[in-house]
């Protein structure tokens, strides 16, 4: 009964859950040295320029918080898939009541938690050493960080769904993964780039979500920002469901 | 000896050209694509709020240091992964072992394929940087940095490897790349120059061998003024961490594999 309402959505979410315990000690580590290493690391060398000026470091520091789901979101959606495909994890899961769509959603609910609690630990060490003009912003900002893993996994299964082996991926990292981190606004505002570049970035979830959560670290940003940002994420994964849906039924039955 | 060593690498360098011919796209997409975006990224972004550093507009700093850190991502990628499934996977090793190869020839062809593996990634990068950006001040500089980016290839090839003779679980290479590339991407100097970095920062980077890779490669290119003491101190602490490397990763893989 509970399992036809929600597809098994929360099965599959319990299930990666269980599998995914043993490695949360590694996971914690890598998740936060690395966005830590290059927020102090832009900081510092660009401080260094502008003689101590906190102004960019708080503006790598607010971008960062959103950017850092990237990593474990993408890992998680495009390698974490294709082995849980090639070992027959995902037939087995087909066997069950569960369906295609909520081993998907499911999957992609996890993934984005998991993101969500990347970007938490981030925020915490980061309040240490950085003054946020608006701390409380961080608690809003989890759940736009949560939709933007969400749609982002949901964008990168459309791509695990294509590929055939482990070595099509290295297209998606440079083509689409590192261009989507780069350009989100993490690092530099996005409005000194190219008038193309700006407008082909807000298809894609990092920058929505960049932007909206700097805004509420800042306190600058208006529940409308907010919301809108919600909802062009929500759109971004309903769309990238339906494609991806379509493309793993044909993979998965046809 | 020597004859010998050379005349067994012969067929493993032979085999990984076979390879390439097959891998190249994906290989020269994976290698360039990344350094590109970091380029034009960085250039642009960054060089908006930042017009010159360290006496040289920001592009034409950033050019040499993308160029030198190719070899840390692709290098560190082929010794660690790469190394990993040919030894364990597709168990390669106990294959090339069967016959009259020794383990520091297979080693030594691994790291010269790879090296040289960056070498177009490299050149395309500095055709770009220097015909269609105008980065690359100094065109006969760009030529002289390539032999030195290859001996950077071996020593950080050579690292690698140490890391990977001790390795037993796949997921441990995360903290190769997160604890020794990341680390040596962003605080080498690449972005920006490491005089003006907090003194801690500055030792801290004397450490990493990227650091001595741009201090030779980024006078080369910008024609900056290069002396001679710094030349044999940066090449100095290459060659020692290649041969350092290579003989321990020859010596503890060699027991890891009989064991």
């Amino acid at each position: 009964m509970t399992l036809d309402r929600f597809f098994g959505i929360h099965v599959v979410f319990y299930r990666q859950f269980l599998a995914w315990r043993r490695f949360l000690k590694n996971f914690l580590v890598l998740s936060v040295f690395d966005p830590l290493l290059w927020l102090y690391a832009m900081g510092i060398g660009v401080m260094s320029m502008f003689g101590g000026t906190q102004n960019y470091l708080l503006f790598v520091a607010t971008g960062m918080v959103a950017a850092v789901i990237s990593w474990s979101v993408a890992m998680d959606a495009l390698i974490g898939t294709m082995q849980r495909l090639e070992q027959g994890m995902w037939r087995a899961v087909l066997a069950t009541p569960t369906t295609l769509l909520g081993l998907t959603l499911g999957e992609a609910a996890f993934s984005a938690t998991r993101g969500v609690l990347a970007a938490v630990m981030v925020g915490v060490v980061s309040l240490f050493f950085v003054d946020f003009p608006n701390p409380w912003g961080f608690l809003p900002s989890l759940i736009v960080i949560w939709f933007a893993g969400f749609a982002l996994h949901c964008m990168c299964l459309c791509f695990t769904a294509l590929a055939r082996t482990f070595a099509d991926f290295d297209f998606v990292w440079p083509l689409f993964l590192n261009p989507v981190f780069i350009f989100s606004g993490a690092f530099f505002a996005i409005d000194g780039m190219p008038k193309a570049v700006q407008v082909l970035v807000q298809f894609f979830p990092m920058a929505p979500a960049v932007s909206s959560v700097r805004g509420m670290l800042m306190g600058t940003a208006s529940i409308l920002d907010v919301l809108g940002a919600l909802l062009s994420l929500s759109v971004m994964a309903a769309v990238c469901t339906l494609i991806h849906f379509r493309l793993f039924q044909r993979r998965m039955y046809e | 000896m020597i004859r010998d060593f050379l005349s067994n690498m012969k067929p493993m360098l032979l085999r990984f050209g076979l390879e390439y011919r097959s891998l190249w796209k994906a290989q020269i997409m994976r290698d360039l694509l990344d350094r590109l975006l970091y380029l034009f990224a960085f250039g642009f972004g960054m060089g908006a709020i930042i017009k010159s550093m360290d006496g040289l507009p920001y592009l034409d700093f950033l050019v040499p240091g993308i160029a030198a850190s190719t070899g840390v991502f692709v290098m560190t990628m082929a010794m660690t992964y790469g190394v990993w499934e040919r030894s364990t996977s597709y168990k390669l090793y106990s294959a090339w072992l069967a016959t009259p190869l020794r383990l520091p020839e297979i080693l030594m062809a691994e790291l010269i394929y790879a090296s040289l593996r960056t070498l177009p990634s490299i050149l395309i990068l500095f055709v770009l940087a220097g015909f269609w950006l105008k980065a690359i001040p100094s065109f006969w500089g760009a030529v002289a940095a390539i032999p030195v980016l290859m001996l950077a290839n071996l020593a950080f090839g050579a690292i690698a490897l140490c890391f990977t003779v001790h390795i037993h679980r796949p997921l441990h290479f995360a903290y190769v790349n997160t604890l020794w590339t990341t680390p040596m991407f962003l605080f080498s100097g690449v972005f920006f120059d490491l005089q003006h970095a907090p003194a801690l920062l500055y030792w801290l980077s004397q450490a990493l061998p990227l650091t001595h890779v741009i201090g030779l490669v980024r006078p080369l290119m910008t024609g900056q003024e290069l002396y001679l003491a710094n030349v044999i101190m940066d090449l100095g602490v290459l060659i020692a961490l290649f041969a350092g490397g290579y003989l321990y990763a020859c010596r503890v893989f060699q027991k890891r594999l009989l064991a």
